[in-house]
């Protein structure tokens, strides 16, 4: 069972991961996976290369069936979505395979009658924002209009829920500006849920308001945007003892430690500044002294993607 | 599976940062097609609170005049692209200047700037108590001489109102 730190959700859910496992072969890329995505957030699936995003993914719009467990998107199980409840749900991955002999303009003729909500001053809007040209094949785009016209067809159909997975990656800040922008042209849509896959939580950092972080195709972290920015903090412990080890295994709710000579800092979430003071110096009684500092969201992140080099050696110092 | 690269920029200090310090992003330069423009200047500076941010600068716009009373304010689909923002971030830094009285919402127009924006003696209380007290607290700390904090205060103001002799232009 991984220890997972999870958010207090409230109301209605988009997306229900249950208990999902998946492996390639002997490679387990999914280990017991579950969270909860509550409908109208834009969540960023964080985690290294190898992770587990893109898989996660895959099987929440059913183009893998998990081995274990199951993901529910909409309320129902991703792989017995029906053509009417699949054109509801948006998807856009890295490497789109778009049909490079169609121009953009016939692509999107033949996709419109397939989706009942299609929305053709949308399609425009993103066009023109783009600057992509209609009468264009798809195939003479480069990479950064490939990304855009797949963005475009998933988002003229106005889908409740879109998944997206490393759509910036590898493209010039201007594109990026243009993606995010082309996204929140949908920001008025009621309920309307957003799933950003990336490793790279900079470029999302404004857009998302939860995280869901994997390491080793577990779920370590799920916690919105707010909470992480108020509740994650440092306390510096003055153990009283020199050359104090760290614990081994490291407690669950323990992001990150360091130990230096007598002193012990460890990143975990404080809500209660004399709660966290009093385990502390339970688990060292010496202590003289223990203050709290802010933890920027990097020091978070840094915390959680070692942890999976750390696994293997436990206790190591950081 | 090679390095890990997960980054989020603005360590420690940036947290810490204001809003217009350096070592900050100037949203405002980076329109571009038919991205709206604010009527309102915000640097957002990534670790911290956006929500705060942008809510300081808009309070700052107003009670320096630079956004008249009966101005509209962008809505929340304009204020989340401007900025690159989470819609639901948007939402609250309007329902959070709307609760303290700075944008009033009129029917069949939108949310405007305010015409009578008072604060309660409440309000004020705090400021000129606790948080006054605060400033005061850490200037000292930081070997700041009395002269050194009226001085800057000064200078805030004039920057932002004008001189401190004039009376308020606002209501």
């Amino acid at each position: 069972m991984s220890p997972v730190i999870a958010p207090t959700v409230t109301g209605a859910t988009a997306i229900e991961v249950a208990n999902v496992s998946f492996r390639y072969g002997r490679t387990v890329a999914l280990h017991d996976v579950s969270l909860r995505i509550p409908t109208g957030t834009i969540t960023a699936l964080l985690g290294a290369n190898g992770a587990g995003k893109s898989t996660l993914l895959q099987c929440a719009v059913g183009l893998l069936a998990p081995d274990a467990g199951d993901v529910r998107v909409l309320g129902t199980s991703a792989t017995q979505l029906t053509p009417a409840e699949r054109a509801r749900i948006g998807y856009v991955a890295e490497s789109q395979a778009l049909p490079g002999d169609l121009t953009l303009a016939q692509y999107e003729r033949w996709l419109a009658p397939l989706y009942p909500r299609w929305d053709h001053a949308l399609a425009d809007t993103l066009r023109a924002r783009f600057a992509l040209d209609p009468a264009r094949q798809l195939k003479a785009f480069s990479r950064g209009q490939r990304m855009q016209a797949a963005l475009l067809c998933a988002l003229a159909p106005r889908p409740d829920v879109l998944f997206m997975d490393e759509p910036f990656a590898g493209l010039d800040a201007a594109i990026k500006d243009d993606l995010v922008r082309g996204v929140l042209e949908l920001s008025g849509s009621e309920g309307w849920t957003v799933v950003i896959a990336s490793h790279d939580l900079s470029e999302l950092e404004l857009l998302v308001d939860h995280v869901a972080f994997l390491a080793n195709g577990r779920l370590r972290l799920h916690q919105s945007m707010d909470t992480l920015r108020a509740e994650y903090r440092w306390a510096d412990v003055h153990t009283g003892v020199r050359d104090v080890p760290l614990p081994s295994p490291r407690p669950a709710e323990w992001v990150r430690a360091e130990s230096a000579g007598a002193r012990v800092r460890v990143l975990l979430r404080v809500t209660d500044e004399d709660a966290t003071r009093a385990a502390l110096q339970s688990r060292y009684p010496n202590t003289k002294r223990i203050t709290f500092d802010d933890a920027s969201l990097t020091d978070v992140f840094i915390g959680l993607a070692r942890e999976r080099l750390d696994g293997n050696r436990q206790g190591a110092n950081t | 599976m090679g390095a890990t690269t997960i980054s989020a920029e603005g360590g420690g200090d940036a947290r810490r940062a204001r809003v217009g310090s350096s070592g900050t992003l100037d949203i405002t330069c980076t329109s571009t097609h038919s991205t709206p423009v604010l009527p309102f200047s915000v640097s957002l500076t990534t670790g911290d609170s956006p929500f705060r941010q942008i809510v300081f600068a808009a309070t700052r716009a107003v009670v320096s005049g630079e956004m008249p009373a009966g101005e509209p304010f962008p809505s929340v689909r304009e204020l989340s692209q401007a900025l690159k923002i989470n819609p639901n971030t948007a939402h609250k830094v309007v329902a959070e200047l709307v609760r303290v009285g700075l944008l009033e919402v009129l029917p069949g127009v939108g949310t405007v700037v305010s015409s009578s924006w008072r604060a309660t003696d409440d309000e004020r209380g705090v400021l000129l108590g606790e948080e006054i007290e605060r400033l005061v607290v850490e200037a000292r700390r930081l070997g700041l001489s009395h002269a050194d904090l009226t001085g800057a205060v000064e200078r805030w103001w004039t920057t932002l109102f004008g001189p401190a002799d004039r009376p308020a232009t606002r209501p």
